[in-house]
């Protein structure tokens, strides 16, 4: 079963890859870049192994450590769970999740992530063969560690997946990040804290080492470090927790394959009515844009995908005024400054992100505005005027909250007025972009950490032209607001550049985005339409 | 009389598969114009290039005289179009969908109010205009597709498997209406499997496979005479499969 489950992979993805180039090129990048972080690791850790160097268990526990995180978080913050096998699709063969789990564990390492892992984790046994019970050690941690790594990240993601995925996470949606956000908040600032206490590096890798192999994520990979310092009974207790880890996450996953196998088909959830929504109507008006702006306000509320992009923007506000109001050891002052800069710059690139999916997000619905004629630009500023309610509200909330906390109450204006350029900038550049690079996203109610088949590359190459281009708006504006804490005319001359800034970009990306789409609607439907493998 | 439609050599190729090839066809005004065939013989292509939704590699289309890849904006005015397979905007309700895709088509509000009542009330959906499309059975989805494609008035209408998955019912009540909005002067065009609904329901047809028409015409020139599904097979030269093959499919219980 594991055989001829690992040859289906294989062979789904060689026809993918011969169906697009984009596929290709994607494939091509990801080996380049896997061949480079894998051949820096190796030659780091050999070197590590030679030199002798007495921090060198530490940096290697707390950088496996960060593997197994990142396999968890990745997928979560940014490129979705590689979906090639979808348990659903064997919901009608006569299987039991016990017999096909192993053929899943092992495929899932099938890719360039998972072969990176492995190579990583077997130069980490090179590093630690000083003898016979570390190399054994080592060999066991390695093993539990990857397949941790693998089952971990898969478990989370269709565990949240789920949750997400359901009717019922919007109302538990502000909870849940509230939680996340003052948790992540907090352990920022716990790390600043102890950065600005401890000026020993060494000492503070030590430490971060020690952590991490406590943490479950450092179980496996720390064991070998155990036992070469000789803390042998620790070593036994950790090889019991991580080993423990392993069959409790299997088993988690044996129970989620279990039902995929039964219940393949995505919940629709039940029987919602609707009111009338009178009110959205009169407010937008009923142009073609107006209507488009209504049926998106909608969809920030209805469609989950919206809704966690919604939580996405809340959680900065809340990570902000958490460690902003921790107690430090520094002065105040000076962490404001960036703080105040940085949280509506951040802002502003997840709104680009967001512009920049919302064709995607629509899927073949987008046929709609194909047959019936909308002009490009309705379609453009329709959106915008959805984006710009949902997003307005917070920005302002985000600075007078940041400002308040910092006390920089002459900060507030100028912080605005970088925000503004980069939001308005922002959105212009994603809406352009966004009409000429779209890839198939996961319909709404799958799993949104699900990576659809097709390209990954253009997702990822609109992704970082729209990064890119707003942190370029935004610099003109920031150094203006820099100038303008010692200049006047610099402080007058940065509100007025930035709203230049910003509606310029905005209105070029709305009649260039607009005219690209009049002109190319089919290919956009061609490009959100999954390709069947 | 120009013709409602008129497809000119339409060529599509995906890959190294030809879907449609050099595919010409007139559908005239008034009529009621179904386009049969096989799985994969080209008629979903064919449709979505007529509709807008597919360039073609080659070939014109003409709505009422407008080219809809020269100027697709007045030609997409003209039609109303239901296709099979792509999502609708399901997160709104069915009176929402409607609501929207007739601003879109910029028919004005008030007669969209009282357009989206009667198409609801016709296709048996009121009681559920204000449920999400996407808790709707597919049955009730295409329904409401159709209300969508009615809701400006078109002149002609593209229906791709319309009466797939409604039940038999509803696939009445949309009989009637395309019979009405014919004697009203409009023209439609639809895709099906279903020879006997074709026959019982279109005056002209054309059959398609592998991307070409092997014929057309109004019906009685396409049946020679003959009932419409025995004239198919003839038509597409099939065979069915002879007696002696897949004999284990009778010993029922799974010995494989």
């Amino acid at each position: 079963m594991v055989a001829v489950l690992v040859g289906l992979k294989l062979r789904l993805l060689r026809n993918a890859l011969r169906q697009s180039v984009w596929r290709v090129v994607g494939l091509v990048l990801a080996l380049a870049y896997g061949v480079f972080l894998v051949g820096l690791a190796v030659v780091g850790l050999v070197a590590l192994r030679f030199t002798q160097v007495e921090v060198g268990p530490d940096v290697v526990v707390v950088g496996l450590t960060a593997l197994t995180v990142g396999w968890t978080l990745i997928p979560l913050l940014a490129f979705g769970m590689d979906d090639t096998l979808d348990p659903g699709r064997f919901a009608l063969l006569p299987l039991r999740a016990r017999e096909v789990l192993p053929g899943f564990v092992v495929s899932s390492l099938v890719g360039v992530p998972g072969v990176a892992t492995i190579l990583v984790a077997a130069a980490s046994g090179v590093f630690w063969a000083t003898g016979i019970l570390p190399a054994v050690a080592a060999s066991i941690g390695a093993v539990l560690g990857v397949f941790t790594s693998v089952v971990l990240a898969r478990v989370v993601t269709t565990g949240l997946g789920g949750l997400l995925g359901g009717r019922r996470f919007r109302d538990g949606a502000a909870g849940i990040v509230a939680i996340l956000a003052s948790m992540s908040g907090i352990g920022l600032g716990l790390v600043t804290q102890a950065i600005q206490r401890t000026p020993n590096m060494g000492e503070l890798l030590a430490g971060l080492a020690s952590i991490a192999g406590w943490t479950p994520f450092g179980w496996a990979w720390s064991l070998p470090a155990d036992v070469t310092a000789g803390r042998v009974g620790l070593a036994a207790a950790k090889l019991g927790l991580a080993a423990a880890l392993l069959a409790s996450l299997l088993r988690a996953w044996e129970a989620m394959l279990d039902r995929r196998l039964t219940s393949p088909i995505e919940a629709r959830g039940g029987g919602e009515r609707v009111g009338r929504g009178v009110r959205v109507d009169r407010l937008v008006g009923t142009t073609q844009a107006g209507a488009v702006a209504g049926r998106c306000l909608r969809y920030w509320r209805r469609d989950p995908r919206y809704v966690t992009s919604v939580a996405m923007f809340l959680i900065l506000p809340i990570v902000l005024v958490v460690s902003m109001s921790l107690p430090r050891s520094g002065p105040t002052g000076l962490d404001a400054l960036p703080v105040q800069f940085l949280a509506p710059l951040t802002l502003a690139m997840l709104v680009g992100l967001s512009t920049c999916q919302d064709l995607a997000y629509d899927g073949t619905a987008v046929w709609t505005h194909l047959t019936t004629g909308v002009t490009g630009r309705a379609d453009r500023v329709g959106r915008l005027i959805a984006l710009a309610a949902v997003v307005m509200p917070l920005f302002l909330v985000l600075e007078v909250t940041a400002a308040a906390v910092s006390g920089r109450w002459d900060l507030l204006l100028p912080s605005c007025s970088v925000g503004l350029a980069a939001i308005l900038g922002g959105a212009g550049v994603a809406s352009w972009i966004g009409a000429m690079l779209q890839s198939p996203a996961a319909p709404a109610g799958a799993n949104p950490f699900r990576t659809s088949n097709g390209g990954g590359l253009q997702a990822m190459i609109a992704t970082s032209v729209t990064l890119a281009a707003t942190g370029l708006l935004a610099l003109p504006a920031l150094g203006l607001a820099w100038a303008g804490l010692t200049q006047t005319w610099a402080a007058i001359a940065t509100p007025i550049a930035s709203l230049g800034i910003g509606l310029g970009a905005l209105v070029v990306g709305i009649n260039a985005g607009g005219a690209y789409l009049d002109g190319h609607w089919p290919q956009v439907l061609a490009n959100v339409s999954e390709k069947r493998a | 009389m120009t013709d409602a439609l008129v497809l000119e050599q339409l060529t599509k190729t995906f890959g190294t598969k030809r879907a449609v090839d050099a595919l010409s066809l007139r559908v005239p005004r008034g009529s009621l114009f179904g386009l049969v065939g096989p799985n994969g013989a080209g008629k979903t292509t064919t449709l979505s290039i007529a509709t807008g939704l597919l360039r073609p590699d080659y070939g014109r289309v003409l709505v009422g005289g407008v080219d809809v890849w020269a100027d697709p904006p007045a030609a997409k005015a003209l039609m109303g179009v239901l296709p099979d397979g792509l999502r609708l905007f399901d997160r709104l309700s069915g009176r929402e969908l409607l609501r929207y895709v007739g601003l879109l088509r910029r028919v004005p509000p008030a007669d969209i109010d009282t357009r989206s009542g009667e198409l609801l009330d016709a296709l048996g959906l009121t009681s559920d205009a204000d449920n999400l499309v996407v808790d709707y059975s597919s049955g009730m989805t295409k329904k409401i597709g159709l209300a969508c494609a009615l809701i400006h008035a078109p002149a002609l209408l593209v229906l791709d498997e319309p009466f797939e998955a409604v039940d038999p019912l509803s696939g009445e009540v949309i009989r009637g209406i395309l019979r009405r909005f014919v004697a009203g002067g409009g023209t439609v065009v639809f895709s099906s499997h279903v020879m006997e609904l074709v026959e019982q329901l279109c005056d002209h047809l054309a059959v398609v496979a592998q991307g070409r028409v092997v014929a057309a015409g109004s019906l009685e020139e396409v049946r020679a005479g003959e009932s419409l599904q025995p004239r198919f097979l003839d038509l597409l030269g099939v065979a069915v499969p002879s007696e002696g093959v897949l004999t284990w499919l009778q010993s029922s219980s799974g010995s494989n």
